[in-house]
């Protein structure tokens, strides 16, 4: 625990750090903030004409509804890449002065997280243009937001601490995240995996629990399940455990290795 | 605060080796393999760097570390300033410490010049206000006025060690470390520099040069201490502490053995 609680001592440093990434990265314009969404909006024009028109799908306002859910698998995803690599490329940071390691990981996250939030403005307008209603269940989104801030924080403080060790994690794990898009329910609807495996799917899957929820928050306009977001805030929980317990083992020799 | 600017006891460092031969785990696949395999890993060889440093530099002070290649100077001055932890051993450090080390002083290559002069000034524990109104002395000693707003990793060397000595001394620290940063720049980069030193040891604050050049302790240092094989092998007086090291390496030289040889393991009998 004393890793975060050093984290929020060096909330300057990660304020700092975050804004600078922002602002490098859109460029002080609204065309270099636009300029950020254009793989994001690339990509899911991709799937909005494979998925929406070629192999059609049943769902109605099918690139709203996907929409819904790649946006937070994008932060997610590029979370995971970014923030793995967070340690084993800033070895001039971590060599020449004391630097609290675990800012570099969480900058990633948190400036990943602000081009989400930025990209709902996008989201919405959208589900304006394709006449769907958003209903009050959607005030429950900070609540899914959290959820899945856990579960990034943890899997990624495991990695880049890992990779500072290994250094294909990172080649490894995006392939995995390939796998991992089409196992969870974005790009199509929960129902269309058969009955059988489809809670096991899911429940086993945190990252499908946030998708399927706020599927349900902005798209079906229903309560999300409860009970799965519990369990997947369970389980981001132990593996935060985990992951801390890995960093702070591991921290020390991040300066000798990088 | 203490009249000691920093107390260590019993330092040990050792560093786990990492092979790249064969049965050397540096990657995710080499150690899933070897474990499918039912390989056992070979026993983590460690590089035992400092073994048992005692060393205490009073507020004021202005300390010389000398040694030779290999003798655990930079893994001390590490220490010193938190970038590594000692295996063993205490570590007490009074003060705000700034440290430059490797000619660098922790800058992001991608950022700015004026970018890492905030990271560096936050990192140092200085509010950004604060560095607002640091920002153009710092700016102005480096004499990189020109280039600040351009990423530090397209700076030449000298470029680097400008900005890093002028964020590191304009900060205003209570003790910096220094790692052979006094010989860099040019002749009137370097008067400037030892300028900023002397007004900083006449404000009484602590001053730690690691060096190989006899000229720079003999002229700053009030303490010398010489690191050999990872222990301290004389201190006291510059003058004395130069004489026996001069004296052991010029022995060595003769008998044919500057180059010492891989460490024994600590405790190990020592020639």
């Amino acid at each position: 625990m004393s890793n975060l609680r050093e984290l929020f001592q060096y909330r300057a440093l990660l304020w700092a750090l975050t804004t600078r990434e922002l602002r490098g990265r859109y460029r002080g314009s609204l065309l270099g903030f636009l300029w950020t969404f254009a793989n994001p909006l690339l990509l899911m024009s991709v799937y909005a004409i494979v998925f929406g028109v070629f192999m059609a799908q049943q769902l109605p306002h099918y690139t709203y509804f996907m929409f819904v859910g790649l946006l937070p698998w994008l932060w997610f995803s590029s979370a995971v890449v970014g923030g793995t690599t967070s340690l084993s490329t800033k070895r001039d940071l971590l060599t020449r002065v004391k630097f609290p390691p675990q800012v570099l990981p969480a900058v990633v996250i948190l400036s990943e997280l602000c081009n989400y939030l930025l990209a709902l403005p996008l989201m919405i307008g959208l589900a304006l243009l394709s006449g769907v209603v958003l209903r009050p269940v959607a005030l429950l989104f900070p609540m899914v937001l959290a959820l899945q801030a856990l579960f990034t924080v943890a899997l990624v403080l495991a990695t880049s601490s890992l990779n500072v060790f290994y250094r294909d994690l990172q080649h490894l794990l995006t392939n995995l995240l390939t796998l991992w898009f089409f196992l969870a329910p974005i790009i199509y609807p929960a129902s269309a995996i058969p009955a059988r495996f489809r809670e096991a799917a899911i429940l086993a899957d945190p990252m499908a629990v946030v998708v399927t929820s706020y599927q349900a928050i902005f798209y079906y306009g229903t309560l999300p399940d409860f009970r799965a977001l519990a369990l997947a805030a369970g389980m981001s929980i132990v593996l935060l455990f985990m992951a801390l317990s890995i960093f702070e083992s591991r921290r020390d020799e991040f300066a000798e290795l990088v | 605060m203490s009249e000691n600017a920093i107390e260590l006891a019993g330092i040990e460092k050792s560093f786990r080796r990492t092979n790249l031969a064969p049965g050397g785990h540096t990657t995710f696949k080499s150690q899933l393999v070897d474990w499918a395999r039912g390989r056992k890993p070979p026993p983590a060889r460690r590089l035992h760097v400092l073994r048992g440093v005692d060393l205490t530099v009073p507020r004021g002070a202005t300390l010389g570390v000398v040694g030779q290649n290999g003798s655990g100077k930079s893994t001390l001055l590490k220490i010193m300033a938190g970038i590594y932890r000692p295996t063993a051993g205490r570590v007490r450090i009074d003060g705000r410490l700034a440290a430059l080390i490797e000619l660098g002083a922790g800058f992001h290559p991608e950022f700015s010049g004026r970018e890492n002069i905030y990271l560096n000034g936050i990192i140092l524990g200085r509010s950004r206000r604060e560095i607002d109104a640091l920002i153009d002395p710092i700016i102005d000693f480096s004499e990189l006025r020109e280039f600040i707003d351009e990423p530090v990793r397209t700076y030449s060397s000298g470029m680097y060690m400008r900005l890093a000595f002028a964020v590191a001394t304009t900060i205003d620290p209570d003790i910096l470390v220094v790692d052979e940063i006094l010989a860099v720049g040019d002749e009137h980069f370097q008067r400037k520099s030892a300028t900023r030193i002397e007004d900083f040891k006449r404000r009484g604050k602590t001053l730690i040069i690691v060096t190989h050049a006899a000229a720079t302790v003999e002229r700053w240092c009030d303490l010398a201490v010489w690191l050999d094989q990872g222990l301290v092998a004389a201190r006291g007086a510059p003058a004395q502490v130069l004489a026996a090291y001069r004296s052991a390496i010029a022995e060595r030289e003769r008998s044919g053995s500057v180059a010492a040889g891989p460490l024994p393991p600590p405790g190990a009998a020592r020639a």
